[in-house]
């Protein structure tokens, strides 16, 4: 239930495709790692990694990939 | 590091001869590498299987940018999006793998009661009935405004944790059609609990510790 609960809260009237936040992945991560309010600049791409675990684990993985060593 | 810029990686790749070929080769390292940094929650990726694993990955990614070089806008650097392509190809197949055997229709019998299950510890009477009721009310509204399709798919996502792709794969429709059938699924739930007086907040303090 609590799950259930969590879901609606952050259940948006509009919410951005798997394929519209992939699109911008890219662009989302190298924001992050410069430090960037990616939550203020792509709020409807920051809420979908928020919500897709698919998507959120791809983005990890780049992150990660960025992270570690030079792109 | 690569020390080639945007541009010239893609006059490079759509070029033919020696420098596509240099290109491509000096990109297959890039994505390698990449992939033995990217994947450490997935694979062991120390070790020969590994790297077979990744170069198949790294093959079909290269394919994959090679076809979709006149989609890179720019936004950032060249590698970064490659990266994200070659992570798309890995994952999505580190996922088939790891659910192959997991079925839709077990995953959906599994987990038909577990949302409503009765939480463990020892509550109060009056928030034993406060908590039965609010289960009653939402299996109820679940009943009465969700499609069958929808249905299943919260109890295989979210609820079940099958990914989004997998189950995707296993319902016949693609991913992105998937996130829009849940979406418009969390939101006839929300509107419908809020027409009840219900919110999220409701049931978040009846089944808090």
């Amino acid at each position: 239930m609590t799950l259930l609960a969590h879901m609606m809260a952050v259940t948006q009237e509009s919410e951005c495709t798997c394929e519209e936040a992939y699109s911008l992945m890219d662009q989302y991560v190298e924001l992050k790692l410069q430090g960037a309010e990616v939550a203020s600049l792509m709020p409807l791409i920051h809420a979908h990694f928020e919500m897709c675990g698919c998507c959120r684990d791809e983005l990890e993985a780049l992150q990660r990939i960025l992270t570690e060593g030079e792109a | 590091m690569s020390t080639r810029t945007n541009e010239e990686w893609l006059a490079a790749l759509r070029a033919t001869g020696p420098d596509r070929d240099a290109a491509l080769a000096e990109l297959r390292d890039v994505l390698l590498v990449g992939l033995r940094r990217g994947l450490v929650d997935w694979v062991k990726t120390s070790g020969p299987e590994f790297s077979a694993l990744a170069e198949d990955f790294v093959q079909e990614a290269l394919l994959k940018v090679l076809d979709s070089l006149d989609s890179f806008e720019g936004r950032s650097k060249f590698t970064t999006w490659a990266h994200k392509v070659a992570v798309r190809v890995a994952l999505s197949e580190l996922r088939r793998k790891r659910w192959q055997d997991r079925s839709l229709e077990a995953l959906v019998s599994a987990e038909n009661r577990a949302p409503f299950a009765v939480p463990d510890g020892r509550p109060s009477p009056e928030r034993a009935t406060l908590q039965a009721d609010l289960i009653a009310q939402v299996q109820r509204i679940i009943h009465e405004e969700l499609t069958d399709k929808q249905r299943t798919a919260m109890l295989v996502v979210p609820i079940g944790g099958m990914p989004l792709e997998v189950a995707a794969e296993q319902m016949g429709m693609n991913r992105n059609a998937l996130y829009k059938l849940l979406h418009d699924a969390r939101k006839r739930l929300k509107q419908r609990l809020e027409e009840e007086g219900l919110t999220s907040d409701d049931i978040l303090d009846a089944f808090s510790r």
